[in-house]
């Protein structure tokens, strides 16, 4: 790994020092020796804080939603396969300017899901990592100006752990079983907004439970507000969400939040054979229409 | 009132919590949910998990809930029928009992206690905190993020409990301190054996590893210093800090409803957003999350402990070990201890 660590810092650093970006967002060590979080590099000398691990859990491209990050102008950042898809679709969706992004691109094999490494989970293996990554197919990102190599052992996925197995399970509930799963969850909903404050994607200026002239979405806290927040969410993320699954990660209610989008996801591939973020020239799929699109909803 | 100390078998613990359950006491305490722990409802003492640090989330909820409903109203014909949203409360939450929190948990009620009877006497809370008796375990084991220690608390503190119980092999030492804890046990007075405060264990010399004043120090003089612009720019300004935070406390209230009923209601709110200081005029007078974050710890450092001689934090250290972003509260205060 120090060898990734020492590929990382020397990118950022020449970067920094030709002036190409004047902010370099990657990972560094974090709180304990099982946790890593975002640096936001800015000098050369600081550049040898750049570090990578299983750790790394983070989906940096949030970060260029933040008005604080775009003044920066020209940013360098350091990201996953799945971090770079969150990119991609940032790029197709013009939030953000392929020419103002140097994207380094570090091989990623897994990452340890933050409530295992926090109680002194070390190893990457297929009970150990999320299920994203076990459904992952760019472990390598696909757009990338540098590419680290990561020292980190391959997952080994023997495909007898399934993942998001629920999903199929309430595929195959009535819609009274589904509702009543899904206002169990909701109920523990708090309405911190965390889940879109994590979210690459969510980066309305000003999002719909803001706006109140008319009130669009219940500002309670209980079954008829937090419904509407979490369905009006799975909405704005379908065909969108690229499944970095920081939502759920997110959530300190424990909302399966991934459960929804990657229902979404599946469902927008199945319908209009589309995947969010993996081609920064392809239309977002509700952007576009096409006269083959999947239309048998209109009677 | 006078500390009185009593010793009771783990045993009869289990058996003083199943019997405040059947007398129709309302038992809240850590338990099991989603491969996490949180504060929730018992039906019996085994429901109970005592053998985590904190339950994710603090039992604000139970003081303030997520949502509270001020009033109601409904229209009939001219006449205006409102229902006064405190009757449901003096109601629902007789006889609560929080048992098996920590003692930072615990210290958060008489310090919140304090803004919700400052210019404006807050009904819903007093009536909701009377009601409230809490038996706190002492902590054997904190973890490093946290720092009760450096907050005025410790580990073993029994500031806010009625009752605190300090683990011993099989058994329990019990300090009641106050009247409400006093009444709470004196049903079930042959469960426990009283002994006097010399028979307790001494509380161990936590260490302190900073100081808080000093942390206060810089936050009095440095406004505008650059550390808060620098630190926060990992901050993604999700609430999650403030909404599981035993102390923060803001609330919004907002009306719902049509022409025919509806109802006033208050829901927790955060300084962590945007929208929380943004004028009608579009102006916003905290433009950054840096600002945003400086503004929880000048309220929890500074500001409150100015106006109520209390730090507005208990060292819990939920927001550290819960952000997305990996931002150490405890790591950060002692940063500006040392600036």
């Amino acid at each position: 790994m120090a060898n990734t660590d020492e590929k990382l810092q020397k990118i950022a650093n020449d970067l920094l020092e030709s002036g190409e970006v004047s902010l370099v967002i990657g990972y560094t060590k974090g709180s304990n020796p099982q946790r890593m979080r975002p640096a936001f590099i800015t000098k050369t000398e600081d550049a040898g804080r750049l570090s990578f691990s299983r750790y790394a859990v983070q989906d940096l491209a949030v970060f260029l939603k933040k008005p604080e990050v775009k003044k920066f102008g020209k940013i360098g950042i350091v990201v996953k396969g799945c971090d770079e898809k969150a990119l991609n679709a940032l790029i197709q969706e013009y939030q953000v300017s392929r020419d103002n992004i140097k994207i380094i691109g570090v091989e990623c094999n897994g990452i340890i899901r933050q409530n295992l490494a926090d109680k002194g989970e070390t190893a990457v293996s297929e009970a150990t990592v999320y299920d994203k990554c076990l459904i992952c197919n760019e472990h390598t990102p696909i757009l990338y100006d540098y590419l680290v190599e990561s020292g980190e052992p391959k997952l080994n996925v023997s495909g007898n752990i399934k993942p998001y197995a629920k999903i199929e399970e309430l595929d195959a509930m009535s819609p009274e079983e589904k509702n009543s799963f899904w206002e169990k969850e909701f109920d523990k909903c708090i309405k911190c907004y965390a889940c879109r404050q994590a979210c690459p994607l969510c980066y309305c200026s000003r999002c719909i439970v803001e706006k109140n002239m008319p009130q669009w979405i219940d500002t309670n806290l209980e079954e008829t507000g937090n419904a509407q927040w979490n369905l009006i969410r799975a909405y704005h993320l379908s065909g969108r969400c690229i499944g970095c699954g920081e939502c759920e990660r997110a959530c300190p209610v424990n909302i399966p939040l991934m459960m929804i989008n990657e229902k979404m996801a599946r469902d927008t591939y199945e319908l209009f054979g589309y995947k969010s973020g993996l081609d920064i020239n392809a239309k977002p799929v509700f952007g576009v229409f096409s006269e083959s699109d999947f239309n048998e909803f209109i009677k | 009132m006078e500390e009185k100390y009593f010793e009771i078998e783990a045993e009869n613990l289990k058996k003083f919590v199943n019997s405040l359950i059947s007398d129709n006491f309302n038992v809240i305490a850590p338990k099991d949910k989603d491969g996490d722990t949180f504060y929730g409802k018992i039906d019996k003492f085994d429901e109970a998990n005592l053998d985590i640090l904190l339950p994710k989330m603090s039992y604000k909820e139970y003081l303030l809930p997520k949502t509270e409903t001020l009033f109601e109203y409904s229209f009939s014909g001219a006449d205006v029928d409102i229902k006064d949203g405190l009757a449901s409360v003096t109601g629902e939450n007789k006889k609560r009992v929080i048992f098996g929190g920590r003692p930072c948990d615990a210290a958060a009620g008489p310090i919140m206690e304090k803004v919700f009877n400052w210019d404006y006497r807050d009904e819903f809370f007093n009536e909701r905190f009377k009601n409230l008796t809490i038996i706190s375990i002492a902590c054997e084991k904190p973890d490093n993020y946290c720092f009760c220690t450096e907050m005025q608390l410790s580990p073993e503190s029994s500031y806010g409990s009625d009752i605190l119980l300090k683990k011993e092999g099989n058994k329990y030492f019990a300090a009641v301190v106050s009247e409400k804890g006093l009444e709470l046990i004196t049903p079930y007075l042959s469960l426990f054996k009283e002994t006097t405060k010399d028979k307790v264990p001494a509380d161990k010399d936590w260490k302190k590893i900073f100081e808080i004043e000093k942390t206060k120090g810089f936050l009095d003089k440095n406004f505008e210093h650059n550390y808060f612009q620098d630190r926060f720019l990992s901050c993604i300004g999700c609430g999650i800090c403030t909404y599981i935070c035993p102390t923060c406390h803001c609330f919004d209230i907002q009306d719902e409803g049509n022409l025919k009923e509806g109802r006033r209601i208050r829901n927790w709110d955060s300084c962590q957003f945007a929208i929380f200081t943004l004028h009608t005029s579009g102006h916003n007078p905290r433009v950054t999350q840096g600002d945003r974050y400086r503004q929880r710890l000048m309220h929890k450092f500074k500001i409150y402990s100015e106006k109520f001689n209390k730090y507005l934090c208990v060292g819990c250290g939920r927001c550290s070990r819960n952000c997305p972003e990996d931002i150490d509260l405890k790591e950060i205060a002692r940063d500006l201890s040392l600036l």
